[in-house]
């Protein structure tokens, strides 16, 4: 693939999975235009990387959206950590707000909290990804990807606990 | 436990939902993708454009004749590469006549822009004057490049300039000094295209730079045009270059210089070497004076 705009090929493969990252990455970091500019990023990192354009180019696009969706949660917790603030993204708008439930925010600030590859195995099992997937996406031994889950887990809950007290 | 952990932790995953009734826009977002791809077209053009530009520019001074000279001297080099003319260049003290007796051989080729080249560029005043002053040089001597710089303008002029005598320069390289030679060549090859006199000060002034490593032409790349310079170079691979100098030493030998600067003042068709030591402009003044016998 030479380039976006010279290929057909592209913009199909684009507008068959956007729309799914998109709302993924959204899930993530709870903000529709970040999550829109974060899975632009991660089709843009697709297009440069030829090692990623073969089968699994879809489950890659995947992976990095939400790599990327959790880096951004980590630097807004870094951020409100430092401002004294547990505020995600912009000033609150009327949709924000019907949209983000304080049960959401602390998700996220948990998930924030976590392994970067923890954080990833969480969201892409929460959203059906078999263990199979989940080998091959993020590169495991699939026979480790059930302790790894069980361990990614405990440490959510760990985080969470730390942050909100026992649930 | 781990079961009611797992599905504790699940439960609040799936809490996280985007909104129900949003659905990005693909086509926007590939809209904004072809322009990110097409500003990142022209940065890396722009790049790789700068970075041929860069490396041609390199590779140019690598090849460059002067490349070296002109790190060390760079004013003089730019304005050479964009033609402009140096104000302060050297002009000759003299201008050098035409033979009478020269016969009227064809000039050498030359390239536009070259001054026309002088029939003996090594013989300065009036070819008329009875006296005819030789002065043997050795460009690698300390004290021939005193005596170019501070007795030949005096011996213009009193004795040149108003037509009592004419000066003959004549390489006369001395063996111990292996680059002399090589310098000889470049100052004659300068002087058939008109440059002798700023080549052989030149030559002088740069002497303990290239007397260590032979590299006499990156010494006259400052002061020479670059067309010049170029025929310099060309000329060096003449097969009869060295004819002037193997003359002028062969005249040397005739002479018995044993040393450098060493003068033969020529009256009346006779030679007679003036041996004053050291060689002052007073010793030739009075050698001059008292033609035709120079007295020792």
């Amino acid at each position: 693939m030479d380039a976006p705009e010279d290929s057909v090929d592209f913009d199909t493969f684009f507008r068959a999975h956007y729309a799914r990252i998109a709302r993924a990455v959204a899930r993530v970091v709870g903000d529709d235009a970040c999550a829109e500019e974060l899975a632009v990023e991660a089709f843009w990192k697709y297009w440069r990387t030829p090692a990623a354009q073969g089968e699994q180019a879809g489950g890659w696009v995947y992976r990095t959206a939400i790599r990327l969706g959790i880096g951004e949660l980590r630097r807004r917790a870094r951020h409100a950590r430092y401002a004294g603030l547990l505020r995600f993204g912009s000033p609150p708008n009327p949709e924000a707000i019907h949209a983000a439930s304080e049960e959401q925010k602390r998700v996220r600030m948990a998930l924030a909290g976590l392994k970067p590859r923890d954080a990833e195995l969480l969201l892409l099992r929460s959203d059906d990804y078999s263990y199979e997937d989940l080998a091959a996406l993020l590169d495991l031994n699939l026979a480790s990807v059930g302790t790894l889950l069980v361990r990614a887990r405990q440490a959510f809950r760990k985080e969470y606990t730390k942050l909100y007290g026992e649930p | 436990m781990a079961n009611h952990d797992d599905r504790w932790v699940d439960d609040r995953l799936a809490g996280l939902q985007a909104r129900g009734n949003w659905m990005p826009d693909a086509g926007a977002a590939l809209t904004r993708l072809r322009k990110r791809a097409r500003r990142r077209a022209v940065v890396v053009r722009t790049w790789v454009w700068t970075t041929v530009a860069a490396a041609g520019a390199f590779a140019a001074l690598l090849v460059a004749p002067a490349s070296r000279a002109c790190a060390q001297q760079p004013g003089q080099c730019l304005q050479r590469a964009f033609g402009v003319t140096a104000p302060a260049r050297p002009v000759p003290v003299a201008t050098p006549v035409q033979s009478e007796s020269a016969p009227a051989a064809a000039p050498p080729k030359q390239p536009a822009n070259l001054p026309a080249t002088p029939a003996d560029f090594k013989l300065l005043g009036s070819a008329s004057a009875p006296v005819e002053i030789d002065l043997y040089l050795d460009y690698d001597c300390s004290p021939c490049g005193d005596f170019v710089r501070t007795i030949v303008p005096a011996l213009m002029e009193q004795y040149v300039v108003p037509g009592k005598a004419r000066l003959r320069y004549r390489d006369y390289p001395l063996p111990s000094h292996p680059y002399a030679a090589l310098a000889a060549r470049d100052a004659d090859a300068a002087g058939r295209l008109g440059y002798y006199e700023v080549a052989m000060r030149q030559l002088f002034e740069t002497r303990q730079l290239w007397d260590r490593n032979g590299e006499v032409d990156l010494q006259l790349a400052p002061v020479l045009p670059a067309r010049a310079m170029a025929e310099v170079q060309r000329g060096l691979s003449d097969p009869h270059q060295d004819e002037e100098i193997a003359a002028d030493s062969s005249a040397g030998q005739a002479d018995h210089v044993d040393r450098t600067p060493f003068v033969v003042v020529v009256s009346g068709g006779k030679r007679e070497a003036v041996m004053a030591t050291p060689l002052t402009f007073g010793a030739l003044k009075e050698c001059l004076d008292r033609l035709p016998r120079c007295p020792q």
